[in-house]
């Protein structure tokens, strides 16, 4: 297939890293080196250079009735082990039309003409490899997991994920499709999806877009599977009077972003983001907020996800101890 | 206007010492030195056992601010208001929207599932509402 120069330029100028120079090695030493140097643009470049002189431009494939952009059929592949195994492992469909569904669903009080525009749209590599990342952080109480974790009494908060291009910014008349939203998790339908505002985001890891897919992805499923540790995270923390009220004590430590500080739901799902994926930023903060401010060190909200995270499945070796004279063995 | 909304707007007419004589609030529960959304310095007034409202006052005791969260679950009914005078962003999240009837004294925070929480205050204009109590919360990006 014939290069796509002009493909290959928009990505290189919109691109936040420079390109790296194409390495000395060929062939699949090359691909590996340049994916842990510089990460999965390099790959999909060198990709893109490699072969028989041609290039293969990415393409939609469908896969397990879902649009995903793939380089190759080993990414084919790797897209349809990638969507089976959150489907197996976690009980998890991929399935982007329940996410179209859902936004359209939540947003009532839009315009119609509106609600009909939310759609699907294709995967990319990244997006699937990033929520299988987040999903893993959770995987003692996903799927099979879950019956032995200690949430095995409720049903799961979330069975499918979706990509849509775009939410609605407010249900509300006024409503329009937004620009601004990364994620979103919703409630009744058990899904979260990913936007197209997310794809390339590096809003809180800058320079680090797949790390940044992964928080979004984090964030959101924590609104799901968290929401039932809200109260204690309240209680914990005391920097709020109930889920939507701050409690005005001067001495109780802030969440750990501005975006944290909305509500408590948010405060939680940002502090889960980073306990999962920047652990060291949830605990000393951003470097520049004083304590009480949004950004400040947040150790009590590392120490109550702490908790929380670890009572999920029982500890190995932590066996209950047998009853009757312990000075006496069982044949 | 009948039951708990009617009830809200009466306690959030009383100062300080008649709403704790009133509702039997021991004074010593009251935390000076708060805030609520745009309103600071206040004292605030609560007692989950005998009111599941938190009741904020100015620091001469005047009365701010009635806020009853978990709203719905406690028999507030928005129907009752009819249209109101503005919709705003809600800090309760993405899909919540604030209803204000600043002539009332009286903003819901709803969505489609139903009250998330709401707010007494004494009748003023919208321009006030949302320069003195509203604070925007920022875009809910994820």
């Amino acid at each position: 297939m014939k290069v796509d120069l002009r493909r290959r330029e928009a990505e290189e100028r919109e691109g936040e890293r420079p390109q790296p120079p194409a390495p000395a090695q060929a062939g699949v030493d090359a691909v590996l080196a340049a994916q842990r140097s510089a990460g999965n643009r390099a790959v999909t470049a060198l990709l893109q250079r490699e072969g028989d002189g041609a290039t293969v431009a990415p393409y939609v494939a469908t896969i397990d009735g879902e649009k995903v952009e793939v380089a190759s059929k080993d990414e084919e592949a790797e897209a349809k082990q990638i969507i089976e195994q959150i489907e197996k492992r976690y009980g998890i469909e991929v399935a982007s039309l329940r996410g179209a569904a859902a936004v359209r669903k939540n947003y009532p009080s839009a315009p119609k003409d509106v609600r009909k525009g939310v759609k699907t749209t294709e995967w990319k590599m990244k997006e699937l490899r990033a929520i299988g990342r987040a999903l893993a952080h959770f995987a003692p109480i996903l799927g099979e997991a879950r019956k032995k974790s200690k949430r095995k009494g409720a049903k799961q908060e979330i069975t499918s994920v979706s990509k849509v291009a775009q939410s609605i910014d407010v249900d509300d008349p006024s409503g329009v499709l937004d620009t601004t939203t990364l994620g979103e998790f919703f409630e009744d339908q058990k899904n979260f999806s990913m936007f197209t505002a997310g794809t390339d985001s590096e809003i809180d890891f800058p320079g680090e877009n797949e790390k940044q897919l992964e928080a979004t992805a984090v964030h959101e499923i924590a609104h799901g599977l968290m929401e039932y540790a809200l109260d204690d995270f309240i209680k914990a923390t005391g920097y709020w009077r109930d889920k939507n009220t701050k409690s005005g004590k001067a001495d109780a430590e802030a969440p750990p972003t501005k975006y944290g500080d909305t509500n408590a739901g948010e405060d939680l799902s940002e502090s889960v983001m980073f306990y999962f994926v920047d652990e060291r930023r949830l605990l000393d903060g951003d470097g520049s907020a004083a304590a009480g401010a949004p950004g400040n060190p947040c150790p009590k909200r590392w120490q109550a996800i702490d908790e929380l995270v670890s009572k999920w499945a029982p500890k190995i070796g932590d066996f209950p101890l047998p009853q009757g004279d312990p000075d006496t063995a069982m044949a | 206007m009948t039951g708990p909304l009617a009830e809200l707007i009466e306690l959030r007419d009383l100062g300080l010492d008649a709403l704790a004589a009133r509702l039997g609030i021991d004074r010593a529960r009251a935390e000076p030195g708060v805030g609520y959304e745009g309103l600071a310095p206040l004292t605030a007034l609560h007692d989950p056992d005998v009111h599941p409202a938190t009741f904020f006052f100015h620091p001469d005791g005047r009365p701010a601010v009635a806020y009853l969260p978990e709203a719905g679950a406690h028999g507030i009914d928005p129907a009752e208001l009819g249209e109101p005078a503005a919709r705003l962003r809600s800090r309760a999240g993405k899909r919540d929207m604030i209803w204000v009837y600043p002539d009332r004294g009286v903003a819901i925070s709803r969505n489609a599932r139903g009250v998330s929480f709401a707010e007494a205050f004494q009748p003023t204009t919208l321009e006030r509402y949302r320069d003195e109590i509203y604070r925007e919360p920022p875009a809910f990006i994820r």
